[in-house]
This record gives structure tokens, C-alpha cells and sequence, in this order.
């Protein structure tokens, strides 16, 4: 903004008013008939000089501190401005980071996963093989068991045999015993019978 | 150390004391009178836990009364009340017995037969089992009917069995194989 001197705004004011009143003088010379208009000029005149009056005193007093407040506000602005830049940046680099980082994330996520799936398919395997073993164990505790009731079944059934069978015996023995038949008994017995 | 080597052990020493003193009859009567006595008694009855020392020797010296207590079976008596042996009597008694028979030639045997044996039966029976051992035979016989037919004998811890009822059961068992 144009700097402007203090004296030329001090004197302008009265040089205006000076102009005023010289054409109002002028007008009243020459139109004496119309003081009213003379009037008028003056006060216009007057009217300006105040006007001025205000500007030199808004000028002189106001304007620095609005200066100051314009400059003030312009820094904030830039430093605003500089502080925003600076915040994209910042935003942008821990964009950057993190798109870096998502990367790597889904990098993590697929190994995690094939890891995982890795770790299924071994699991599923061992718990198949384990599964497999223990159909195959019990299968054979199974058949070893059969084996074993059936093998007992037998011996019971051929002890029960031979148990009626010597059932029958004795019962015979005992009805057909004859006192003949137990003296050649104790008779062979006695001619049979040796150290042991 | 078991009962019955205990009873062994205090059988075969009695059994040496009374050769040397030259009482084996005597105190093997004796003993076998006593042991009989102890075996019609409750199991335990003549041990410390039931009778006091004082107690056991007191019965020791009223056992051997007719022997005198100063006498070889009062002092045995006496060592048996002492040592808590008393209610081994009957094991001294049967190990006395046996060494006895030994002594003398003699085999005691334990015949079983199905039915009674006449006089000639048992005496054939005694004859063969002299013949076998060697030795003189004392047999005690008994009946029993479960025997089917035929005899069983025990004899110096041996068994010969030719009774019907024992081929039925090993018949038996080979059928159940």
C-alpha cells in the first residue's frame, strides 16, 4: 500500500476546506440570490473536512493496528497454511507407512493363512492316521477277543463234555460194580503196583 | 521260618534227646497223648496272646506231671511254654513219629479203598508196600465209597493211587483237553 505523509494528510483537510469556501464565496458573489445554496457548500465543505479529520485520525490511529492485525493474520494464515502442509505431509508419509504396512499385513495374512491351512491338512492327516490306527487296533482287540471267547467257549464246552461224559461213567460205574469186579480191582492193584 | 519246619526242627531234637536217654517209646507216647490234647483245643488258644508265660509254664510243668519237671519231655515242655511253641505239638509230634518209624524200619501208610478189605486183601496190600519200602508197614485203613473202586495209598509222602475214581478224572480231563 502506498505509504502517504502525515503533513500532506494534515494539510489537506484545511486546503480542501480553503477550496470550499472560495467557491462557496464565489457562488455567493455572483448568485447572491440564492444564499441557501451558499450554505449548503459550506456545509459540505465542512462535512469533508470532517470526513478528512475521520480519515487522518482513522489512518493514524487505526491503520497500524490494522496493519498489524492483517500482518498478524496473514503469518497465521501462512503459518497455518505451513502447519497444514506440513500435517498432508506428515498425514502422507504415515499413509505411505501404513500402505507399507498393509502390504506387508496382507503378505503376513497369506503366510498366516497358508500356515494355517498347512497346519490343518497336517492335522487332519495325523488325526486320520491316528483314526486309522485306532480302527485298526480295535479291530484287531476285536478279533483277538473273538478269538479268545470263541477258544474259551470251546474249552468250556468240552469240559462240560467230558464233565457229563464222566457224570455218565460213574453213574454206570456205580450200577454195574459188582463186589467180584472191586476185589479184581484191589487184586490188580496189588500186583500192578510199584515205587513211584 | 514256617510252622511245620519249626515243628521239624523241635521234633528232630526231642527225637535226639530221647535216643541218647533211651526213652523214644516213652516220650513219643507221651507226645503223641499231648498232642491230641492240643489239637482238640481252639487254634491259638495256647499262644502268648492268650495265655501269659507264667501261665504257659505252669501248663508245660502240669503236662509233664507224670514225667516229673526235672525229666527230659518237662523240660521240653518247659522250652516249648518259653519260647511261645507249645501249640506245635502236634507237628513235633508227627516229625517224633516219622523219625521213629525211621528209626525202628517202620513206614506208616494211609489206605483208602472203596469198599472194605477182607483180612487176605490187606494183608496182600500190607505185604507189597513191605515189598516196595523195605520197611516194616503200620496201615490204617479207611472206607470210601467216592473212590468208585480200586485203593489209594499214602505212604513216606508218596501216593499210589489205583483207585477208579482218579482214572475217571484224568479220562475226564483229557476229554476236556
Amino acid at each position: 500500500m502506498m505509504r502517504i505523509s502525515s503533513r500532506v494528510l494534515l494539510v489537506l483537510p484545511w486546503t480542501l476546506a480553503g477550496a470550499m469556501q472560495a467557491l462557496a464565496a464565489e457562488h455567493g458573489g455572483s448568485e447572491a440570490a440564492h444564499g441557501s445554496d451558499a450554505a449548503a457548500w459550506t456545509t459540505l465543505g465542512f462535512s469533508f473536512v470532517n470526513f478528512s479529520i475521520f480519515l487522518i485520525l482513522a489512518y493514524r490511529y487505526g491503520w497500524p493496528a490494522l496493519k498489524d492485525f492483517l500482518a498478524t493474520r496473514r503469518r497465521d494464515v501462512v503459518d497455518a497454511m505451513a502447519a497444514a502442509e506440513a500435517a498432508r505431509r506428515e498425514a502422507d508419509a504415515i499413509r505411505a507407512e501404513f500402505a507399507v504396512k498393509e502390504a506387508a499385513l496382507e503378505e503376513t495374512r497369506r503366510h498366516l493363512l497358508e500356515e494355517i491351512r498347512r497346519g490343518a491338512v497336517a492335522d487332519r492327516d495325523k488325526a486320520l492316521r491316528e483314526a486309522e490306527a485306532s480302527a485298526e487296533r480295535l479291530r484287531k482287540e476285536a478279533e483277538r477277543q473273538a478269538e479268545h471267547d470263541l477258544a474259551r467257549a470251546r474249552r468250556e464246552l468240552r469240559a462240560e463234555a467230558a464233565r457229563l461224559a464222566a457224570e455218565l461213567a460213574e453213574k454206570d460205574i456205580r450200577s454195574r460194580m459188582t463186589d467180584a469186579d472191586r476185589e479184581r480191582l484191589v487184586r490188580e492193584f496189588v500186583e500192578g503196583v510199584t515205587r513211584q | 521260618m514256617t510252622p511245620g519246619s519249626i515243628a521239624r526242627r523241635y521234633g528232630r531234637a526231642l527225637f535226639e534227646l530221647a535216643k541218647e536217654a533211651g526213652v523214644i517209646d516213652e516220650i513219643g507216647k507221651a507226645v503223641a497223648d499231648l498232642a491230641l490234647i492240643v489239637e482238640g483245643l481252639e487254634p491259638g488258644s495256647l499262644s502268648a496272646g492268650t495265655i501269659a508265660l507264667v501261665n504257659r509254664q505252669q501248663l508245660a510243668a502240669t503236662m509233664a506231671s507224670s514225667h516229673g519237671k526235672g525229666s527230659l519231655l518237662g523240660r521240653f515242655l518247659g522250652v516249648l511254654a518259653n519260647n511261645d511253641r507249645l501249640d506245635q505239638l502236634p507237628g513235633i509230634h508227627r516229625s517224633f513219629e516219622r523219625l521213629q518209624d525211621q528209626a525202628a524200619g517202620r513206614v506208616r501208610a494211609r489206605v483208602r479203598s472203596a469198599s472194605p478189605l477182607s483180612d487176605p486183601e490187606r494183608a496182600s496190600l500190607r505185604q507189597k508196600l513191605e515189598t516196595i519200602t523195605g520197611r516194616l508197614v503200620l496201615d490204617t485203613v479207611e472206607t470210601d465209597p467216592e473212590l468208585l473202586g480200586g485203593v489209594s495209598i499214602e505212604a513216606e509222602g508218596r501216593v499210589y493211587d489205583g483207585s477208579v475214581r482218579t482214572q475217571l478224572t484224568r479220562l475226564e480231563r483229557r476229554m476236556a483237553g
